[in-house]
């Protein structure tokens, strides 16, 4: 029996439309609508921020022996990975959301809330105050604990598998827990958001300022450009920015980063190890070097060797 | 009594020289001498901002093999002390383990009021130690933070909440992450890392440290076991070198492969 739509609710988001795996649901005429092959996983009840969807088989609140999601705001990108380890260990996820401004608090608050509903896996994002959370939780819980993980399965002896990367980008491995609780934090991915409830903590605080960005972070496409480039050279690779709305930085910038723009464009960019591991995530990658043998040639789709002032100023011409 | 600052660094294998051997099918560090963690050069930053307004000094502690090419570094930013955990049990040790020797370590020297850190390595960067330490120290967590200072009995700090930067006031003793990114870090000079080379470095074993704590496993369960080869994490690419007569020939020629994927 599929999931169903409260249309007064409804808005129109679509983020029902990405959170669902098994293309059942559209948003027609700015409603959501959901289709026969609809299996009641619940993903999209949960993305809804409206609350709009009604699943056909309402679970607990909060889910004994299952998965506890600790979000910070709406919008964390994790869903996806949690609803596939949750679908394929047919277990129930619940979600709460906490203020990460006194991150004690939302740890204690976290650890508190997987207590009492017995979850066995607590996930967070891995971004931002996530892994310093978990961290805590885990100490609290006297739970194993992985991080930076990609994506993760539960076992029927009640481990976690994960998919994890390491140095920056450059190796993947897979890792595992002992049966018992973990807690692991998630790189986020897709942006749809978990539908959750917050837990008030004396977190306290007055909003000073908007934070800083991650360099690139939901930028679709990204000129990137050397530090030290010649000023005709990064003049035109400004153009070539503004021509496709690209956000421009320093290559610098994201060493350390993970980026995954659908185009990244690199202006004179030799491309050191951390910075192409930073960028591996990137849809495809352009790269204007002055030497063919540059490092970022061996992870670039398309390379244009010569000289570099030339050929952006031609690229920008052709744009 | 002045405010007792310590911050806590890892030494890594230098990242710019990490590299995937294809042919062998591993992670290739044989060149990648140790280096202090990127990240934990804004903890420092954080501490000298720290130290300057609270009118006292930092120590840093670092656990683990490299730790003395990362305390040199990190002594540059000014640290009155520079402490090494060396010892074989911290080889294999996890974050909990790492957090727990280092946790060992501050009440050693006499605790700390105020514990920075970096917010996670770039090797296997778990950025779990800042958690872990705040559990085994009874402390309180600020994470993400971008800027620090004192506030008399407190300490007022400002960290990313979300989209917002939010300043609030925390009692110590407290352990703080610093953010990986919005901190302005200053550059050392020469001169400092010249004088930082010849401060002396405390060496300790687990052993000199220990108290009521287990060795360097802490008693918790282990963290992810790897348990398998690590692989390339490289997608595969088109690398395509774009050829023509001139520069506008091999422009028109990639923006026409670019519109063709609809990237343009």
């Amino acid at each position: 029996m599929p999931v169903t739509v409260d249309l007064e609710k409804c808005v129109g988001t679509r983020d029902c439309l990405n959170a669902c795996a098994f293309n059942a649901i559209d948003v027609i005429g700015g409603k959501a609508v959901v289709y026969e092959n609809c299996v009641d996983c619940d993903a999209c009840v949960r993305a809804c921020p409206t609350h709009a969807l009604i699943s056909a088989t309402p679970s607990e609140a909060t889910a004994r022996g299952g998965i506890l999601v600790a979000d910070f705001g709406d919008r964390s990108g994790i869903v996806a990975a949690v609803d596939r380890a949750a679908r394929g260990a047919s277990v129930n996820v619940s979600s709460v959301r906490v203020d990460p401004t006194d991150a004690a608090a939302a740890a204690d608050a976290v650890a508190n809330e997987a207590k009492s509903s017995g979850s066995r896996v607590v996930v967070l994002p891995h971004a931002g105050a996530g892994p310093a959370i978990a961290a805590r939780v885990a100490a609290t819980l006297g739970a194993a604990s992985l991080s930076g993980c990609e994506g993760f399965t539960i076992d029927d002896a009640g481990g976690v598998r994960a998919t994890r990367i390491g140095f920056g980008g450059i190796v993947k491995m897979s890792s595992r827990t002992a049966p018992g609780t973990t807690v692991i934090t998630v790189v986020p991915k897709t942006h749809a958001p978990f539908s959750s409830h917050l837990i008030e903590t004396a977190a306290g605080g007055t909003v000073v300022g908007d934070a800083p960005r991650t360099p690139g972070d939901s930028a679709r496409t990204i000129v990137a450009i050397a530090n030290g480039l010649p000023d005709d050279a990064a003049l035109a690779a400004r153009g070539i920015a503004d021509a496709l709305g690209a956000s421009l930085l320093e290559a610098d910038a994201v060493a350390g980063k993970h980026i995954a723009p659908e185009l990244y464009i690199a202006v004179g960019v030799d491309g050191s190890t951390e910075h192409n591991a930073a960028v591996n995530g990137a849809g495809t990658i352009v790269a204007l070097v002055s030497q063919s043998n540059a490092p970022i040639a061996q992870v670039a789709d398309y390379l244009l060797a010569g000289d570099v002032d030339e050929d952006s100023k031609a690229l920008l011409s052709a744009l | 009594m002045s405010m007792r600052i310590a911050v806590c660094v890892a030494a890594v294998p230098n990242p710019d020289k990490v590299k995937w051997d294809r042919f062998r099918q591993l992670l290739d560090v044989q060149d990648a001498e140790p280096v202090l963690n990127p990240a934990d050069r804004n903890a420092l930053e954080l501490a000298a901002q720290l130290s300057k307004t609270a009118g006292s000094t930092f120590d840093v502690y670092c656990a683990g093999a490299g730790a003395s090419a990362a305390l040199r570094e990190a002594a540059a930013f000014g640290a009155q002390r520079l402490v090494a955990l060396d010892d074989a049990a911290l080889a294999d040790a996890d974050a909990a383990g790492v957090a727990c020797a280092l946790a060992a370590a501050i009440g050693k020297s006499g605790g700390a009021d105020v514990v920075l850190c970096g917010a996670a390595t770039s090797s296997y960067g778990s950025g779990g130690v800042p958690g872990y330490l705040s559990s085994f120290l009874n402390a309180g967590l600020r994470a993400d933070a971008v800027a620090i200072e004192s506030n008399g009995d407190a300490v007022s700090v400002i960290n990313i909440a979300g989209s917002s930067l939010v300043r609030s006031n925390a009692a110590m003793p407290l352990v703080v992450a610093a953010a990986p990114y919005g901190v302005s870090v200053r550059t050392v000079s020469p001169i400092l890392l010249m004088r930082a080379a010849k401060k002396p470095i405390e060496t300790f074993g687990l052993a000199d440290v220990a108290d009521s704590r287990q060795g360097a496993t802490a008693g918790l369960p282990s963290t992810g076991a790897i348990d398998g080869p690590l692989e390339s994490n490289r997608k595969r690419r088109l690398n395509e070198s774009v050829e023509g007569p001139d520069a506008a020939a091999r422009a028109i020629t990639l923006v026409s492969a670019l519109r063709e994927r609809a990237l343009v």
